[in-house]
């Protein structure tokens, strides 16, 4: 009996390695390619992004394309031939439009940030603490929409953009970005645990709405509200869509739509930029993720 | 009395003081353009604004792309929801059975989450492209290449991206719903003498249904978002069965058929309502059971 | 540990991306108004001011004065030019252009510049007639019947009012052609009446040898509005390529002096720097010309020379070198690039500033660091890998840089790496491409050199006032358009002045990556413009959305723009699902000729499938079209095609039919890429049998004798293969749409009616064919004169002679037969549609299929993506 539960746990063990390598393995490579200098990027990985490369459109159409050395393999590889900052020098000192770019994923991921908790704690607070037939409806609708692929509500987005002549402005992705109902029903779904006793004690001693809810609430989802943070940051830091259909001017992109399109041209920066990406992420990541594995379990833990 | 409806009131008040200012948000950004959409829905053209009815769900209905599309898109979260739903309960198991180094695993297993968008696509282009490493696999095998991307198997590729993807999530959320089962009632069980199995469908199962049920809708969103990675791995025409409904409305919004996308997004968001509601129904049932 | 450092990166990140960024905010309201006060300077005929330099409030500008010649001495030239058996003019013009380099160059370069960005913005006709280049070199296909005429650009045709052109018709010519051929033009010189002594061209230099060309320097003072010769130079076959004023007033000029040796044909070049006192008077003179690396007599030349501070000099030469001369003009560095050349300016800074072209096409700046004597990365904000968007101008103290393209003058900042538009073009009534220099006036406004719509160098004064528009109350009408060429600017800058109701805007996608989808994504957003430039846009897409309003009710309540107001034959052709939803005011005829007595049987048309069996039947090794290979013959079989391929009704596609697999295949039997090496010319090849086709971009009876010249006479147009008619197509210049939802359609149906019912002075339609059928009637009378005579714009036209050739070959162009003259008209009449030129759907096929050719991917795959596909794209457009 016991000699089965050993092997079950060393057979469990190595699965589990295995998953995990699997798992580990696209962000060692983005990482470890980092450090690679630009010419070994491309050797390993340039026949890649050769076909892809033809992206011809008519008004840039050439006729004769100019056929630099490709290497005929395509090696991923982990370790690099010669470690080297040379990317990363690239992307700080020649290139300030990374940064520039970076910069713009800031200003439009953080405001969202803020802003989308802050409304969300009001309102899963509402839905939370009062229950009716209404509410529930209400509550609904905000799962109907939280589920909408962005697609169905690019329209609506973009005629409110376009009403409010937000187009091409920071404003047209913030805006809608503050009232996504995505944290809302993350956060009710926490804050519906919260035991009622807790109310009831804080009622007898005379504590208001607000204060039931600033006292209470906001302390108790401490670890709720890190983690749907950290959810909402991720969403927005890796934004493509909205960009690309509300910002017509390039230099507003922010780098997630960058990056995106630079995997075809400069392969070299590519890992190295993806890498200064991943920073804030990780950050996140590495001072929450305590909360954040507190927050995803209780907010699961319940019925909605 | 008079007190009480007073009081029920003022809690109304209160109530919706708080919901305001996501509800006046939610109202002007999503609600009232969508019955925009709706109106567009039933013209034939933006510019010209003809009223047609319903021709235009008609017409879009009999469309063998969106029938494609509509269809993908099923089949890919009738595959999907369910697959990111157990993998990520099985794994959550396997590490609840007090495996070394359980946070460590924890931890990796969260990390795609982190990874921007954008290198993940780097990353499997790399793998899968008609010149990417997966080939060179294949060709030092003395197979012949595949454009994987261009294949029948390039459903499974975005399979495993949407798995790799979400797995780590969903795992953290059935850690913990696995952590609320009261210890003493499967103790109970084993003095009973009920087996392993029967303990899981009776009691863990039980207790895991509203995390199940969770797990799963959030899965549905997330198979949703996957079209991010799809179209910038294939872009807007992708072959075969990744073409999904957000590539056809996509498009058409590229395309300026406003139309065309004004009737899909109101199509799929009754066929979605109508999905939730169901889910919900279901919950229901098996959440009272649980309290019960 | 791990935290800490993520923590301390974010932080610099964060910091570095703030302070690299945060200044730089992108000026876009910094736009201001400005309105163009010409400088009046009263000029001889032949006079045309060239080096504007501003010293103070001083312009100083060098015009170039030729010999008054006697009519003898015209006779004389007949005379030889028959004696030497000249074809044509072409020798005394070259001789003109020498003259005259002051004048030629500045045109010369717009010229380039066109055609550059017409590449850009065009390029599906250069798909299709891509080869044509071969034939042709890179000189657009309208130069070919003159190729020993002087490389009058384009843009300098531009149309004059028709007041205007009569009074100036004479001058107009000569300007416009950049020689002084008005003189020849006024009076031709009887060979008869020539001197036979005279045997070469020295002797006729040397009978004449008094008349001397003059450059005189002029100094214009602003508040006087006067001006003043300061020095006059003699200088026959000479060039100032640079020029100094002190504060004191001496002058230092760098001047070129070459002579042509008719019997060597070899060239001798003397660069001199020449120091004038303040008195004009000659005071040193040093030769130059051992300060260049490998100097070479023959073929030395100067692209740009700038002083310094210091009186020190930059001067870019040759292909690729720049140097830095001191005052005295002793060498102190020499740098050779990488690229070619373009422009070259001393930054406030004081740095040197170069631009180049890199191999893309892109335009790149960068500095020159004199210590390391190397050229500096490029820089930043405004050098583009793929476009090519600006020149520099001069420098100026009050920027670090300005440039120009060819909407908006913009100034560049260094320390932000931004560039912020200052002012456009088209709002100053100056036509972009036709602006040569700027220079700031310390109270601000601007003093620049530009060419009128005649051609003629002006000079002007451009001063800060109110938006005119609005002074005027002029209701905006918007045009959006993916590049506004120096005509259609010059059409616009002119409908402006005289309508006093509104105002054409343009909204220009040329800097976006994607014009046709950015413009669609305006529309989405309710953004619509009234006008729509219709090159460059997916037309039958836009169609097919209802964003184009139907002008036919239009040309019914018109009194002039009906039916029978354009060519017979061509509106059916523009139309689409018969309705009118663009007019042009040019056109081509795209199309391929082949040898007649071979594909006679095929004159009203054929298909793919008699291609490839044509193609068969003939021995291996031949080509069938110039420049064979894979993507060429696919785009000629297919580009048109496309729509034989798919069911628009059903959604049903055939991409993997047997038709499109034999396609591909014969396609892939064609090399990977042609070799340009070892190419035999193309009049050879058909000679040989060995080419087969020629893709024709007709603009007129000139090109039909091309053809024949190079079919000898054996030339048969079959058109592009098609499954159902004809497969000529019409190019479309100019072309506009009204877009359904605009709030002005009868004003933007007056701007359409004034572009179509413009009148061109020079009738010159710049190698394409004019739409109405009284210009066109009227080309042809030009085209097939036998005599000269007087038209009614006052236009002297001659018999045409001329000839187009290389090596060897050559055939004579000369007045239109009937036959000639009929092969036109049946080939527009013929012509079965507007050329596709821009498709999503192309895009996606051509994406796919290059895998195939490149033997990435077998035929059976490619066919079963590409149905998948399509079937998608079909069904979702249908």
């Amino acid at each position: 009996m016991r000699r089965k539960k050993k092997v079950f746990r060393v057979f469990g063990t190595l699965l589990a390695l295995v998953f995990a390598i699997v798992f580990i393995y696209p962000t060692i490579v983005t990482l470890a390619n980092s450090f690679m200098s630009s010419t070994e990027i491309s050797s390993h990985y340039g026949k890649v992004f050769t076909s892809d490369d033809e992206n011809s459109q008519w008004w840039n159409q050439k006729p004769d394309k100019d056929t630099t050395y490709k290497n005929d393999k395509v090696k991923i590889r982990i370790i690099p031939d010669k470690v080297t900052l040379s990317q990363f020098a690239g992307v700080l000192f020649k290139s300030p439009e990374y940064l520039f770019k970076f910069w713009n994923s800031m200003k439009l991921t953080m405001p969202i940030l803020i802003f989308q908790i802050l409304v969300a704690l009001g309102a899963s607070y509402s839905f939370a603490r009062f229950k009716g037939r209404i509410k529930e409806m209400i509550f609904f609708l905000y799962i109907i929409l939280m589920l909408m692929p962005y697609q169905v509500t690019l329209v609506p987005n973009f005629m409110v953009a376009n009403w409010m002549g937000t187009i091409n402005t920071y404003w047209s992705i913030i805006l809608p970005g503050v009232f996504s109902p995505f944290s809302v029903f993350l956060l009710t779904k926490y804050m519906r645990r919260i035991p009622s006793s807790f109310v009831e004690a804080a009622k007898i001693d005379g504590a208001g709405e607000w204060k039931i809810f600033s006292r209470i609430y906001i302390p108790l989802c401490k670890g709720a509200i890190v983690s749907v943070a950290i959810l909402v940051f991720i969403d927005y830091w890796n934004m493509v869509e909205q960009p690309l259909i509300m910002l017509s001017d390039t230099d507003k992109h922010p780098l997630s739509v960058f990056l995106a399109q630079i995997n075809q041209g400069e392969v070299g920066l590519a890992f190295a930029v993806a890498s200064i990406y991943i920073i804030p992420c990780i950050l996140l990541f590495l001072y929450s993720e305590e909360y954040l594995v507190e927050g995803i379990a209780y907010s699961g833990g319940l019925k909605g | 009395m008079d007190i009480q409806q007073k009081k029920k009131v003022k809690k109304r008040l209160k109530s919706v003081a708080f919901l305001t200012p996501s509800g006046l948000g939610v109202l002007t950004f999503f609600v009232i353009p969508f019955f925009v959409v709706i109106y567009f829905s039933l013209l034939d053209n933006p510019i010209q604004k003809n009223f047609v009815g319903i021709s235009n769900y008609g017409e879009l209905i009999s469309n063998v792309a969106f029938q494609n599309a509509a269809m993908n898109t099923l089949v890919f979260s009738v595959i999907a929801v369910p697959m990111a739903v157990l993998l990520s309960m099985l794994l959550a198991m396997l590490l609840e059975c007090n495996l070394p180094g359980k946070s460590r695993f924890r931890t990796v297993f969260l990390s795609p989450l982190m990874v921007p968008v954008a290198s993940v696509i780097l990353v499997w282009q790399v793998m899968f492209s008609m010149n990417g490493a997966l080939n060179e696999i294949v060709r030092f095998w003395g197979g012949t290449p595949v454009d994987w991307l261009d294949s029948k198997y390039n459903q499974l590729i975005v399979l495993s991206l949407f798995l790799w993807k979400n797995l780590g999530y969903n795992m953290i959320l059935f850690m913990s719903g696995l952590a609320n089962i009261p210890d003493d009632l499967i103790e109970v069980a084993k003095l009973e003498g009920a087996g392993s199995w029967k303990i899981f469908w009776r009691i863990k199962m039980r207790y895991l249904s509203p995390t199940i049920f969770f797990v799963a809708i959030l899965s549905l969103i997330n198979s949703f978002k996957i079209f991010r990675e799809v179209y910038l791995l294939t872009g807007g025409y992708p072959y075969g069965n990744i073409y999904y409904l957000q590539h056809f409305m996509n498009n058409q919004f590229e395309n300026l058929d406003y139309q065309k996308l004004s009737t899909a997004a109101v199509i799929m968001c009754v066929v979605m309502i109508i999905i939730i509601g169901i889910l919900f129904l279901i919950e229901n049932k098996f959440g009272k059971e649980v309290e019960e | 540990m791990l935290k800490k450092v993520a923590l301390l990166l974010c932080t610099a990140l964060c910091v570095t991306s703030l302070t690299g960024c945060g200044g730089s905010k992108k000026e876009t309201d910094g736009i201001k108004y400005y309105s163009l006060e010409e400088i009046n300077l009263s000029f001889g005929v032949d006079e045309y001011p060239s080096n504007p330099m501003l010293v103070g409030n001083d312009l100083y500008y060098v015009t170039t004065v030729y010999p008054d010649y006697p009519h003898k001495y015209y006779d004389d030239m007949a005379m030889l030019d028959q004696k030497l058996g000249g074809t044509d003019s072409g020798i005394s013009d070259d001789s003109n252009i020498e003259d005259t380099p002051v004048v030629t160059e500045e045109p010369a370069k717009d010229d380039s510049e066109e055609g550059k960005d017409k590449a850009t913005t065009e390029p599906s006709d250069d798909d299709l007639i891509g080869d044509m280049d071969d034939v042709f070199g890179d000189d657009k296909p309208e130069n070919i019947a003159e190729p020993a005429v002087t490389d009058a650009p384009e843009g300098d045709a531009a149309p004059a009012d028709d007041a205007e052109a009569v009074d100036d018709a004479v001058v107009d010519d000569a300007v416009s052609d950049g020689s002084t051929e008005d003189n020849a033009k006024t009076y031709d010189g009887d060979p008869s009446k020539g001197d036979p002594g005279i045997n070469t061209y020295d002797d006729l230099n040397k009978k004449y040898s008094d008349y001397k060309t003059k450059m005189i320097l002029w100094k214009y003072n602003m508040e006087k509005q006067k001006s003043d010769s300061v020095l006059e130079t003699e200088m026959e076959n000479g060039n100032i390529d640079g020029m100094n004023i002190e504060d004191d007033g001496s002058i230092t000029l760098v001047e070129r002096l070459y002579e042509y040796d008719m019997a060597t044909s070899e060239s001798k070049t003397e660069v001199e720097l020449v120091n004038y006192g303040t008195d004009g008077t000659e005071k040193s003179k040093t030769s130059l010309n051992d300060q260049f690396k490998d100097f070479d007599s023959d073929t030395f030349c100067i692209n740009n020379v700038i002083f310094d501070k210091d009186g020190g000099m930059i001067v870019s030469y040759g292909e690729k070198s720049i140097c830095k001369l001191d005052k005295n003009g002793k060498s102190e560095w020499d740098i050779t690039a990488d690229n070619y050349l373009d422009g070259i300016v001393i930054d406030r800074n004081s740095d040197i500033i170069i631009s180049y072209y890199n191999d893309d096409g892109g335009a790149i700046f960068a500095k020159v660091d004199c210590n390391k004597k190397a050229v500096g990365d490029p820089i930043k904000g405004i050098s583009d890998d793929k476009k090519s968007s600006y020149s520099m101008l001069s420098g100026n103290p009050d920027y670090d840089l300005l440039l120009k393209d060819g909407n908006s003058l913009f100034s560049y900042d260094e320390k932000t790496s931004t560039k912020a538009e200052m002012l456009k073009w088209i709002d100053c009534g100056l036509v972009g491409n036709m602006v040569d220099k700027i220079f700031p006036l310390k109270d601000g406004g601007f003093v620049c050199s530009y060419s009128d719509s005649d051609g003629n160098s002006k000079f002007g004064i451009l001063k800060e006032s109110e938006n005119q528009s609005v002074a005027a109350s002029k209701q905006v009408i918007t045009m959006a358009s993916a590049y506004v060429d120096s005509m259609a600017q010059q059409k616009i800058i002119e409908f402006n002045k005289k309508s006093d109701k509104y105002k054409i805007e343009c909204k220009n996608y040329e800097n976006e990556d994607d014009p046709s989808a950015k413009l669609a994504s305006d529309i989405v957003a309710g953004n619509i413009p009234d006008i729509i430039d219709v090159s460059g846009v997916d037309i039958n897409n836009f169609a097919a959305k209802g964003i184009f309003e139907d002008l036919s009710s239009y040309m019914e309540k018109d009194d002039k723009i009906k039916d029978n107001y354009f060519v017979d034959g061509l509106l059916d052709a523009t139309k689409i699902d018969g309705k009118q939803y663009f007019l042009m005011k040019y056109f081509n005829i795209i199309t391929l000729a082949g040898k007649a007595s071979e594909l006679g049987k095929y004159k009203d048309g054929w298909t793919v499938k008699d291609v490839i069996d044509y193609y068969n039947s003939k021995p291996k090794g031949t080509q069938l079209l110039e420049g064979d290979c894979k993507d060429n013959v696919f785009n000629t079989l297919f580009s048109n095609e496309i729509n034989s391929y798919i069911n628009w009704e059903t959604g049903e596609v055939s991409f993997n039919g047997e038709a499109f697999k034999n396609m591909l295949d014969f396609c892939n039997g064609f090399p990977q890429e042609y070799n340009y090496d070892d190419a035999q010319d193309t009049h050879t090849l058909i000679k040989d049998n060995k080419l087969l086709l020629s893709a024709a971009y007709i603009g007129s009876t000139e090109e039909i004798q091309v053809y024949k010249g190079l079919f000898n006479n054996d030339v048969e147009y079959v058109g592009y293969p098609t499954s159902d008619g004809y497969g000529s197509y019409i190019s479309p210049n100019m072309s506009y749409a009204i877009s359904s939802s605009s709030k002005h359609k009868d004003a933007a149906w007056e701007f359409i009616k004034s572009i179509m019912t413009s009148e061109d002075a020079t009738n010159d339609h710049m190698g394409m064919m004019p739409v109405s059928s009284a210009a066109f009637e009227e080309m042809v009378k030009r085209d097939s004169t036998k005599e000269s005579y007087t038209d009614d714009l006052g236009n002297k036209v001659e018999p045409r002679t001329s000839s187009y050739g290389y090596g060897d070959y050559e055939v004579n162009i000369g007045p239109a037969t009937d036959d000639e003259i009929q092969t036109l008209r049946d080939l527009i009449k013929k012509s079965s549609g507007v050329l596709i030129n821009s498709n999503s759907a192309m895009t996606m096929i051509t994406e796919e299929v290059d895998k195939f050719f490149a033997g990435d991917k077998k035929l059976e795959e490619i066919v079963d993506v590409l149905q998948d596909k399509m079937v998608k794209y079909v069904n979702e457009n249908k």
